[in-house]
């Protein structure tokens, strides 16, 4: 029997996602006022964006690209006569700017629901960009809620020219749904799904779209697929917020990742885990991170690699060492093994899966009274770890206890001796047992 | 009283109309009433083909001007005002009340107001001494008088929210039930100008933040059930935001309701015998919790028994299939009622349900925040619906306010319902941030061309559709009885904005109220068809609640432009239909359900 207690990810304790506002320099470069500027508009600190901005105008008066951005900062703060001047002077400086034209153009719908100003607007980008997906997105976002068909054929020429542009999908999708056009929503959102497996806007379209086609089983399926991204949106949301808030905080983007791979969502955890890295090269429980990831995968060498570094940045990651430990065994490296189990138990000594683990290093090297100490601790760690039962009819049987050992894998659930290790280890408990009776 | 000949109900072709059970084979005049109303006296035929002349003169005469709507609030009397919390808004509580109903309290003919207030709020500097709510009798000459105390029905230690109206025991008068921050009350009416809190012994006194509320007879047992859809568990001293400002995009706000745990909506199922039960779990209706705000009753599905479709803040709106059996089925995911068409959750706040094309079936419009549009779903049938909101031009021009009680309405006559939506802001902070909204807002009003479009004609309806405050609920019905429907909108820490239609007669029409006897007493959930050579067939149902935590009348009116004769059906809620041919129009009658 391979016994398994991989330990996954937990979180890191201390994150405080708290924006806060700081009063910015009196910046005497205008890029770094820029800069700053981005930065505090990522973290939602507009006003703080908004006299960055201004500082880098100051010095650069002339600059299209900083209209733009105070722009955005003073939209954001509902100032929308201000953010409307702000979009116009980057026009003015630079005809060709698709930016500023695109948010006034959305603004201006947004706000004041002016449909036929706004159209034009997004139109004037067209002529100057036409390969601006983002421009044309808007453009057919406001038709679809204008209820113009037109709205088709700019998601259509999107899908076609950047067929992995998402929400263009949906959109088309959710533009056939409304039309009664339900085969074609179905291919829409079909694709939009494909392409955004996270998002669960596809999803609800398509469960509509089903619906709509008499295939009512499906579609519930689809509208249990979306509720479940929403759950997990839902879930993932503080996380998303804090790497927002924080960006150059390596916890939050680990914190993030972990949720991720809670949800299965592993390439999303690895660029999390990766780009806390890239921010903080010893940053242990991102290694520690990347090594499940690996170990998942059973890219076993690498995954060593990163619960090397892990332990080697920070010695006190008890997952980290339970899972070299593991790793160990695998390739029969029991000695090994068995000193990362200790150390694990050693660094939390209330897991009992660590237990567990080290309890069948034991076995395996047939340190028996060791074995079943470990594994009875385990067990009053964690009663319902049915496999630890298991391994405690192992050691039983090991010591000649034939009969006890057949007592304890017999009483383990039903639902549990599907195994069919378990089974085998049964029948054959049985027919010794029954040999000793012949 | 006039024996009509058998016809088959509906008209190949017309909506679903044709599986409806035919229980009888002939309808039978009740009473036809000319102004003023008497509601059950009979009057004899060739009076009303007299007037009938007369109303046809009067259409010649139409006018291409749109109907003018006149603020009356003061001429009229109505001194209320309300009263919601502090000036500055503070706590999400505070941005709510301001409830209203139309309906005729004491059976004089004449539609009375009642105003819901909310209360000052301990720890914040109030806008206003606590008054409580108030009951405006209409003494029928367009006067106004405060009947509150004598009525009963002030409640003035409560914060109240909304109110809906029904006879729930079915004695012939209409009882009030007024939505709470706090424990919900059932007032029963007295038939004697007076009411009785009957709360208790009904045990409909949910104590949860109620907003909206609607009375329909679910189950066809002749009872009117009763629906309360609740906001947030909110209480001033406790989490997650107490003393704590929120910022919404760039603005201080109060905080919520995103943060806090939505409180369960409840169903009550009326015993007959003064009693209710709550039998929300039993009929499926308590999945997820929603921040619930405006609700309707309606059979949506056109399958003779009603549905219910509740507007949830922030959340997917929910549409409660009536299954048949006492269980209900939330299908607006997938029916596409929850979201709007690009697949958002919206803001819903208030509901209506109308037939704005007259095809036969209820559609639902649904008021939302701003920078965002309200939305109409067309019902297609079999549980699907298209949000056709900016297909019929209402999309960008409700983008800028932020809309509240709403309703279907036929104020010129035409034949075509158009909407009605009371706006304004939650923040008062908005109006010195020196940005673009307001905090108070001019309320909207799209006539509907009958072409498929709607043409916001807010700006030529009169002056008073120029007058800004923060409105909430809204109601419409004909207080004055000269044939077209005016409106009250409730208005927070403000007086009410009463809106005299003048001009909206010009076209013809029937004013018509329903009197069960198998079913409900005031026929709730009865459809009505009036169908006329001349113009399309129209449907309304008889309904309680709706809009935004508002009472509109509960007789149902049809504009019908040039259109003499036309021919009424009526379907009751148990399915029994009665058909009155050749009746006249610009009349007031009332149709007594067949025994």
């Amino acid at each position: 029997m391979l016994l398994v207690f991989i330990v996954l990810m937990r979180l890191y304790a201390c994150t405080d996602t708290t924006p806060r506002s700081s009063a910015p320099a009196r910046y005497t470069d205008d890029r770094t006022a820029h800069e700053d500027g981005l930065g505090y508009h990522r973290r939602g600190l507009y006003g703080d964006a908004e006299a960055a901005f201004r500082f880098a105008l100051e010095l650069e008066p002339e600059n299209p690209q900083y209209h733009y951005v105070l722009g955005a900062a003073l939209h954001a703060q509902s100032r929308y006569g201000d953010a409307e001047t702000a979009f116009h002077r980057a026009t003015e400086l630079a005809p060709d700017y698709a930016a500023p034209r695109i948010a006034l153009g959305k603004m201006l719908y947004d706000v004041r629901g002016d449909a036929p100003r706004s159209l034009a607007l997004l139109r004037s980008v067209l002529e100057v960009a036409p390969e601006s997906s983002e421009a044309r997105f808007a453009l057919g976002k406001i038709l679809q809620r204008e209820g113009d068909t037109e709205a088709v054929e700019m998601y259509s020429t999107i899908s076609h020219e950047a067929p992995e542009y998402g929400p263009a999908q949906t959109q088309l999708g959710m533009c056939y749904l409304q039309a009664g056009e339900s085969d074609s929503a179905r291919l829409a959102l079909e694709q939009a799904a494909r392409v955004s497996p996270y998002d669960p806007k596809p999803f609800i379209g398509l469960s509509q779209a089903l619906w709509r086609l008499g295939e009512s089983a499906a579609a519930q399926r689809m509208l249990e697929k979306s509720s479940e991204l929403e759950r997990q949106a839902e879930q993932l949301r503080p996380h998303l917020d804090a790497v927002r808030q924080n960006p150059h905080h390596a916890p939050a983007h680990y914190n993030l990742g972990v949720n991720y791979a809670r949800f299965g969502r592993y390439r999303q955890a690895r660029a999390q885990f990766l780009r806390a890295l890239e921010l903080e090269p010893s940053y242990g429980h991102a290694h520690q991170g990347m090594g499940i990831l690996y170990q998942r995968r059973n890219e076993e060498q690498r995954a060593l690699e990163s619960y090397l570094k892990a332990v080697a940045t920070d010695s006190t990651l008890a997952v980290s060492h339970n899972n070299l430990g593991l790793l160990y065994q695998k390739r029969g490296k029991l000695e090994k093994a068995l000193q990362s189990f200790e150390t694990a138990v050693r660094m939390e000594p209330e897991t009992a899966s660590f237990y567990a683990n080290l309890g069948k290093s034991y076995l395996d090297l047939d340190q028996l009274a060791q074995a079943e100490i470990t594994v009875h601790r385990a067990l009053e760690l964690d009663p319902t770890l049915l496999g630890v039962r298991d391994l405690l009819g192992d050691v039983r049987a090991q010591k000649g206890e034939v009969r006890r050992a057949l007592e304890i894998w017999e009483s383990i659930p039903a639902d549990r001796s599907v195994d069919g290790q378990l089974q085998q280890k049964i029948r054959t408990a049985r027919e010794e047992l029954e040999g000793e009776q012949r | 009283m006039l024996a009509i000949p058998y016809r088959w109900f509906g008209r190949p072709g017309f909506g679903r109309g044709l599986i409806w059970p035919v229980a009888r084979p002939v309808g039978r005049w009740i009473s036809v009433c000319l102004r003023p109303l008497t509601t059950l006296s009979l009057v004899p035929l060739p009076l009303c083909l007299v007037l009938q002349e007369g109303a046809h003169q009067q259409s010649a005469v139409r006018a291409a001007s749109t109907p003018q709507f006149v603020d009356e609030t003061r001429r009229a009397g109505v001194t209320f005002r309300n009263a919601t919390g502090s000036p500055e808004k503070r706590y999400v509580i505070e941005t709510q009340s301001a409830g209203v109903g139309l309906w005729d309290y004491d059976m004089d003919g004449s539609l009375d107001i009642f105003f819901t207030n909310g209360a000052p709020l301990e720890d914040t500097e109030p806008s206003r001494a606590l008054e409580g709510n108030a009951l405006y009798h209409n003494d029928g000459d367009g006067l106004f008088e405060d009947v509150t105390s004598q009525a009963g029905v002030g409640g003035v230690s409560a914060w109240s929210m909304g109110c809906t109206v029904a006879d729930y025991d079915n004695d012939g008068d209409p009882d009030l039930y007024v939505t709470r921050w706090g424990a919900n009350t059932l007032y029963r009416n007295e038939g004697n100008g007076s009411f009785v809190d009957v709360t208790d012994v009904a045990g409909v006194g949910d104590d949860s933040w109620g907003v909206g509320s609607s009375f329909g007879d679910y189950d066809g047992d002749g009872h009117v059930d009763l629906y309360v859809a609740n906001y947030i568990d909110f209480r001033l001293h406790g989490p997650p935001y107490y003393d704590r400002w929120c910022v919404y995009n760039g603005i201080p706000a109060a905080c919520g309701p995103a943060g806090f745990e939505a409180t369960p909506d409840v169903l009550y199922h009326n015993g007959g015998d003064g009693r209710f039960t709550d039998v929300s779990d039993m009929a499926g209706i308590r999945g997820r919790s929603h921040y619930g705000m405006g609700v309707a009753w309606g059979d949506l599905d056109d399958d003779s028994d009603l549905d219910l479709y509740v507007a949830n803040d922030g959340h997917p709106n929910s549409l409660f299939r009536n299954e048949g059996s006492g269980r209900f089925v939330d299908v607006a995911l997938l029916s596409g009622t929850a979201y709007s068409g690009t697949g958002r959750p919206q803001a819903g706040m208030g509901v209506a349900l109308g037939d704005y094309d007259n095809d036969g079936d209820l559609d639902i419009f649904v008021t939302n925040f701003s920078q965002d549009h309200n939305t109409l779903y067309r019902n297609d049938g079999d549980d699907i619906f298209a949000d056709v909101t900016g297909a019929v031009g209402m999309a960008g021009p409700s983008r800028p306010f932020m809309g509240w009680g709403t309703f279907f309405f036929d104020f010129d006559n035409d034949g075509n319902q158009d909407v009605f939506v009371a706006n304004g802001h939650l923040m008062p902070a908005i109006d010195r941030a020196g940005v673009d909204l307001g905090y108070r807002q001019r309320n909207l009003l799209f006539r509907n061309t009958g072409r498929g479009r709607f043409e916001d004609v807010s700006r030529a309806a009169g002056p008073g559709l120029t007058v800004e405050k923060v409105s909430r609920g809204a109601a419409y019905g004909d207080y004055d009885n000269d044939g077209d429907l005016d409106v009250v909108v409730a208005n927070l820490d403000d007086t009410p904005t009463l809106l005299r239609n003048d001009g909206g007669h010009v076209g013809n029409w029937l004013m018509i109220k329903l009197q069960g006897t198998a079913s409900s007493r005031d026929g709730i959930g009865a459809r009505v068809r009036v169908v006329s050579d001349e113009m399309a067939d129209q449907l309304r149902e008889v309904n309680s609640g709706s809009s935004f935590q508002s009472q509109s009348d509960s007789r149902v009116h049809f504009g019908l432009g040039q259109a003499g004769e036309v021919q009424i059906e009526v379907r009751w809620p148990n399915g029994a239909l009665q058909i009155l041919e050749e009746v006249s129009v610009n009349s007031q009658l009332t149709i007594r359900e067949e025994p």
